[in-house]
């Protein structure tokens, strides 16, 4: 069966370019970078919000767009469920180890591909972190599986029309970036 | 990086800024024009209900006599730019070609028409939806009584519910609003469906 006519290689051939172009995508916007992704959090160097923010808003408008134009059903899309507590507790660890390692899941790869010890490193705690977190599962279910808030998105919970969510982000982003680019010039000042 | 080039590459974030500013903004603006497009279902309700809808069928005299929406009149693209109806319809648009539907749509959206939708997937959603619609033998709660709810429906416009259809058969989100209706549907609509040239609309 050729890769066009199987929709389980053509998925994964998709999916195998898009990995590739977001690597490079990050490496080359220097998010394979400790110093880069920890100055994140000293206010010295925003470039990991600069960087995921335009992915966001672009992804955003893209995909409200491309609804209204009747090319992609924004209905059919997965949207993860939301659990509030396992969720918080998670970001808290995420955020975490970030700050620990300078690198988070997709940055380690793109480091570690550009053959940096660190990025290994993080790499291999990451499949510990898996393993440990798989064979505990049984004992962390009853907080894994707590307070599921169903399919939240920002429309339903504001009450607004998507489109005007969509005008609110894009907004917020262009005044956020203005500000990150005041706040990086007011540091190195 | 020498002040040329950080000159070009401010000049490009604020072109990109502006853009995202821009379609932000149409995308507000474009609520208050109504939804681009109706599920097939939506539209039976809406003709059931008595709601004054104007149902365009953009396919050609030969197909629309075959088989059409119930009170949807045959149209082409030159009727619309001419149109008489008002600019306050309710007009919803359906064809087997998306390219004809989309200029249809434009052109109307254009002429100062604020209410027009289109069925994405055409009268095949009809068919399969409202004309047919189909219950899984081992359907859930939930799938029955929605079936019930199109089953009724689908009496209402002379068509044929079909029961204990295998899972097999029911495309994956057969039961999501606006999900894929799949290609599967029974030997006397197979034949219909056959005639309906559809071409991803």
């Amino acid at each position: 069966m050729s890769a066009a006519a199987d929709p389980v290689a053509l998925t994964l051939a998709v999916a195998c370019a898009l990995g590739f172009a977001f690597g490079w995508l990050l490496e080359r916007a220097g998010l394979g970078s400790a110093r880069v992704l920890v100055g994140q959090f000293y206010f010295a160097n925003l470039t990991v919000f600069k960087v995921l923010f335009s992915a966001l808003v672009t992804a955003m408008l893209g995909a409200f767009w491309l609804d209204r134009a009747g090319l992609l059903d924004l209905g059919a899309v997965y949207v993860p469920e939301t659990f509030a507590v396992p969720q918080a507790i998670g970001g808290l660890l995420f955020g975490g180890g970030l700050l620990l390692a300078g690198l988070c899941p997709g940055t380690s790869c793109v480091a570690a591909a550009t053959g940096r010890t660190d990025g290994l490193a993080v790499m291999a705690g990451l499949v510990l972190g898996i393993l440990a977190f798989d064979l505990a599962f049984d004992s962390l279910n009853q907080v894994y599986a707590s307070t599921p808030l169903g399919t939240l998105t920002l429309p339903d919970l504001l009450h607004l029309p998507a489109g005007v969510v969509v005008a609110l982000v894009a907004g917020m982003a262009v005044v956020m970036f203005v500000a990150a680019e005041w706040a990086m010039r007011r540091w190195r000042a | 990086m020498g002040d040329a080039e950080v000159a070009r590459v401010i000049g490009l974030h604020r072109t990109l800024a502006l853009a995202a500013l821009i379609l932000g903004g149409a995308a507000a603006a474009s609520e208050s024009m109504g939804p681009e497009w109706t599920t097939a279902v939506e539209l039976a309700e809406r003709i059931k209900g008595g709601q004054p809808t104007e149902v365009l069928d953009l396919r050609s005299a030969e197909e629309f006599q075959r088989f059409h929406v119930p009170s949807a009149v045959p149209a082409t693209l030159g009727d619309l730019i001419d149109s008489p109806l008002p600019k306050s319809a309710s007009i919803v648009l359906y064809g087997d070609d998306s390219a004809r539907v989309a200029q249809a749509w434009a052109l109307l959206r254009m002429r100062g028409y604020r209410h027009v939708a289109y069925m994405r997937q055409g009268l095949y959603e009809w068919i399969a939806r409202v004309h047919e619609p189909a219950l899984a033998v081992d359907a859930t709660a939930a799938e029955r009584a929605e079936f019930d709810r199109l089953a009724a429906l689908s009496r209402y416009f002379g068509g044929q519910p079909r029961l204990d259809v295998p899972r097999a058969a029911l495309p994956a989100g057969y039961w999501r609003a606006g999900g894929d209706i799949g290609s599967r549907p029974s030997v006397e609509t197979a034949l219909l469906v056959a005639a309906i040239r559809r071409r991803g609309c």
